[in-house]
């Protein structure tokens, strides 16, 4: 439907912290995705990942008496790294920092489906222009 | 009358964050536009979905406000026959 239908636009948002407490309150899904990710990703699958979540957090561990990580709320701590790794150390918290956004971002949207509900008409995939940049976006038709 | 909410995706790749939504109203008045907007807003509040206004809710014209536009749709899910 082209925009000059349109009677009224909102732009709205929720904060960062709230994808970042929908990370932790599906830790147990989280925990999964990184695992899944790790174990098929062609570098760090060859480190034998393990992911388990622990107090309260996830902890990963690659290769034996290799990295060691911890995501909490949402951000990623590594442990000591060697001399010489650091370059490979902050490629893999920039992979993990991208997985988790996408991962918030993926139970955002089934959080706004499921806050619509019965109510839900319609839903479209689509690709939009935002202020110059293409978006990939979820559309929800809803009837009030 | 009918809403449609945009969830506009991150893309951590490219700086994209997520958590951002755009709510277009295609029916009735501005004035009632505004108001199921608004009921809707507030009802994922209350919900519990800290979603907050950026800026006002503004009745559409060529000029502006600035907001998002279509350029194809991937998938289209329709849900008639189950509610």
């Amino acid at each position: 439907m082209p925009c000059d239908l349109a009677k009224s636009i909102t732009r709205c948002a929720v904060a960062q912290e709230h994808l970042q407490k929908l990370l932790t309150d599906h830790g147990e899904q989280v925990a999964s995705i990184v695992q899944d990710y790790l174990t098929q990703h062609q570098t760090y699958g060859t480190l034998s990942p393990r992911v388990m979540r622990r107090g309260g957090g996830i902890s990963i561990q690659l290769g034996a008496g290799g990295w060691s990580a911890i995501i909490r709320n949402g951000q990623i701590r590594l442990d000591a790294v060697l001399r010489g790794e650091e370059a490979a150390a902050n490629q893999f918290v920039r992979d993990l920092t991208e997985l988790l956004g996408i991962t918030a971002d993926e139970l955002f949207t089934q959080e706004v489906e499921a806050f619509i509900g019965d109510a839900l008409v319609q839903t479209q995939e689509v690709e939009v222009e935002n202020a110059g940049r293409r978006q990939q976006a979820t559309v929800f038709t809803v009837n009030l | 009358m009918q809403l449609r909410v945009f969830v506009l995706h991150a893309d951590p790749g490219r700086g994209i964050e997520g958590g951002k939504i755009q709510i277009f109203v295609d029916d009735g008045t501005f004035a009632e536009a505004k108001a199921a907007t608004l009921a809707l807003i507030q009802a994922a509040q209350a919900q519990g979905i800290p979603v907050e206004l950026v800026g006002e809710i503004e009745q559409h014209r060529p000029d502006g406000p600035q907001h998002v536009h279509i350029r194809r749709q991937v998938e289209e899910r329709r849900y008639h026959d189950h509610h």
